[in-house]
């Protein structure tokens, strides 16, 4: 090319360039009391405009679901520092019976999964996920996905304020980020066996104090069909014996608790005597 | 802002044009010595031309008084396009010459203003769109006279003509509206299209370098006769229902308007 020809090239580029405008204007402020409606029309266009919320609905079919005896080991960290097998040993319309089993007996228990839970994590989901208000605390990742979302839930405690005025940052504090993983292909509560917690502590205030960072990570996978769980294997896991009845225990879904900071807050709880939610690792 | 746009695009384009304005690396940037003024000045020669035009076109839309958007029925809008010329250039005497064209301009542009709800209310709560489409065709004279110096001949000129041309608009405005307001959305939804003929008058200096490479800049006053107006579209109004037919066809129209144009771009003698 000649460099007419360039020239030319340059000159196309630069009218095209100058072709089209896009701007963005802002119509209502704080102030107006239009606010709180645009806040919720907001947070419902947001959960109309995500598939996940549908896909993960659709999971909400136990009886087809196919989990029926699946069975799911949960490992907790890259060390493996605890292990828990996990069969679904029985399936209705309206619940799920989750057996747990580990060598940590207080990680033991016959957990029922009911419908309505199910369907209420999914509307704490929305919630968090799509409203502005939280966006502080909660920030959700694939909402346009037809198979699995992340959510951060990001909490903080402030020790001691920031006393110098250096940089806006508190001088002691810790500092908690839960990520979890909501896959459709596994019951909604395993969300909680299918993340990562990094830990951001700052326990000194002196000037060449630093952050202290550690990472929990906790895995699921489906073992139905490993030699682990073959008990005519030489491999086979004791664990993955379910023969335990006892503790048994019902889901609480946990709302309101979208402003919370509290490191102990799940979305989930299990209220009943000695069912224990496995804790986070390292942190 | 289109404008701003538009001197800024091109201030670039002539930054990075001019110095390359040599053929080879045995003359790079030596202007004085293959000269147009010596080769060019007393022959007449052919031109061809190509530049950035801005016009101020006058739109006429039907009225629309919405919540977040008003359509006033004629609006200025600033359309920037591109310019394409071709013709002879008659050497008359003593450097003035006359230049004959013909020539087309073709703008396409699209303007988008989304309306968020608030600063930290990630919602489009309102959306106008305006596209415009002009095309145009020329025939003009122009008389120069040629100022010959020795790194770059500058050349002023007058120029007188006239054509026809074509003009669409659409202009699309929608609002979702608040939820507690019964029928609060808004829609306007318009297209119209114009034919029109013209004639200008236009004032500005051609730059011409060695070979006949030229830079110009032009200023034009013009003036617009449309003829017919065809308007397609519907509106529905803040909390009302009904969607209004707001189509018309207007044939044997005299409407008649001045509009500025400024055009600047590069050409070559030949």
């Amino acid at each position: 090319m000649n460099k007419f020809g360039i020239i030319f090239l340059l000159f196309t580029v630069s009218i095209i360039s100058s072709c089209d405008t896009v701007e963005e204007i802002f119509l209502f402020d704080k102030n107006d009391p239009e606010y709180a409606e645009l806040l919720a029309m907001q947070a419902a266009k947001c959960v109309s405009d995500a598939k996940i919320f549908d896909a993960l609905d659709e999971s909400k079919d136990f009886l087809n679901s196919g989990e029926l005896n699946r069975i799911y080991k949960i490992s907790q960290d890259t060390q493996n520092l605890r292990e828990v097998f996990v069969k679904i040993t029985n399936v209705t319309a309206t619940e799920m019976e989750l057996r747990f089993n580990s060598s940590d007996d207080t990680l033991d228990k016959v957990v029922t999964f009911e419908v309505t839970d199910h369907e209420a994590l999914i509307d704490e989901l929305k919630i968090v996920s799509c409203t502005a208000e939280y966006s502080d605390h909660f920030t959700a990742s694939g909402l346009s996905s037809t198979d699995k979302m992340t959510l951060k839930w990001f909490k903080e405690t402030i020790v001691v304020i920031d006393d110098d005025d250096d940089d806006d940052e508190p001088e002691k504090y810790n500092r908690r980020t839960d990520t979890y993983t909501f896959d459709k292909d596994l019951p909604l509560i395993f969300f909680y066996y299918n993340g990562t917690k990094i830990s951001n502590v700052m326990d000194d205030d002196s000037d060449d104090a630093k952050e202290k960072t550690s990472t929990s990570k906790i895995t699921i996978t489906d073992v139905t069909s490993e030699n682990e769980c073959d008990p005519s294997e030489d491999s086979y896991n004791l664990n993955c014996e379910f023969s335990l009845t006892s503790p048994v225990c019902s889901v609480e879904i946990k709302a309101g608790l979208y402003s919370s900071n509290r490191f102990s807050d799940e979305l989930i709880d299990m209220p009943d005597a000695n069912c224990n939610l496995l804790q986070s690792a390292n942190l | 802002m289109s404008l701003i746009r538009l001197l800024l695009s091109s201030t670039i384009f002539l930054t990075l044009a001019i110095p390359s304005l040599g053929w080879s690396k045995d003359n790079f940037l030596e202007f004085g010595d293959i000269n147009f003024g010596r080769d060019f000045k007393e022959k007449s020669k052919w031109l061809f031309k190509s530049g950035v035009e801005l016009i101020n076109y006058p739109t006429v839309l039907p009225e629309f008084d919405g919540e977040h958007e008003n359509i006033g029925d004629s609006e200025r809008n600033e359309l920037n396009g591109y310019g394409l010329n071709f013709g002879r250039d008659f050497y008359l005497t003593n450097g003035f010459s006359a230049l004959i064209t013909v020539g087309a301009y073709y703008s396409k542009t699209l303007d988008k203003t989304i309306g968020k709800a608030a600063q930290d209310i990630d919602l489009d709560f309102s959306e106008t769109r305006t596209a415009h489409q002009l095309s145009a065709y020329e025939a003009a004279i122009a008389f120069n006279y040629i100022v010959d110096y020795k790194i770059v001949d500058i050349q002023p000129f007058i120029e007188v003509g006239a054509g026809v041309g074509t003009a669409k608009t659409e202009k699309q405005y929608k609002s979702i509206g608040l939820t507690s307001v019964t029928n609060g959305s808004e829609n306007y939804d318009v297209t119209v299209n114009e034919d029109f003929t013209f004639s200008r008058v236009s004032l500005g200096v051609n730059l011409i370098s060695y070979k006949g490479l030229m830079s110009y800049l032009k200023l034009t006053s013009m003036q617009i006769a449309k003829s017919s107006r065809k308007t397609e579209g519907n509106s529905n109004a803040y909390q009302s229902a009904t969607v209004i037919d707001i189509s018309s066809d207007e044939k044997n129209l005299k409407e008649s308007e001045t509009v500025t144009m400024v055009s600047v771009g590069i050409g070559r003698y030949f």
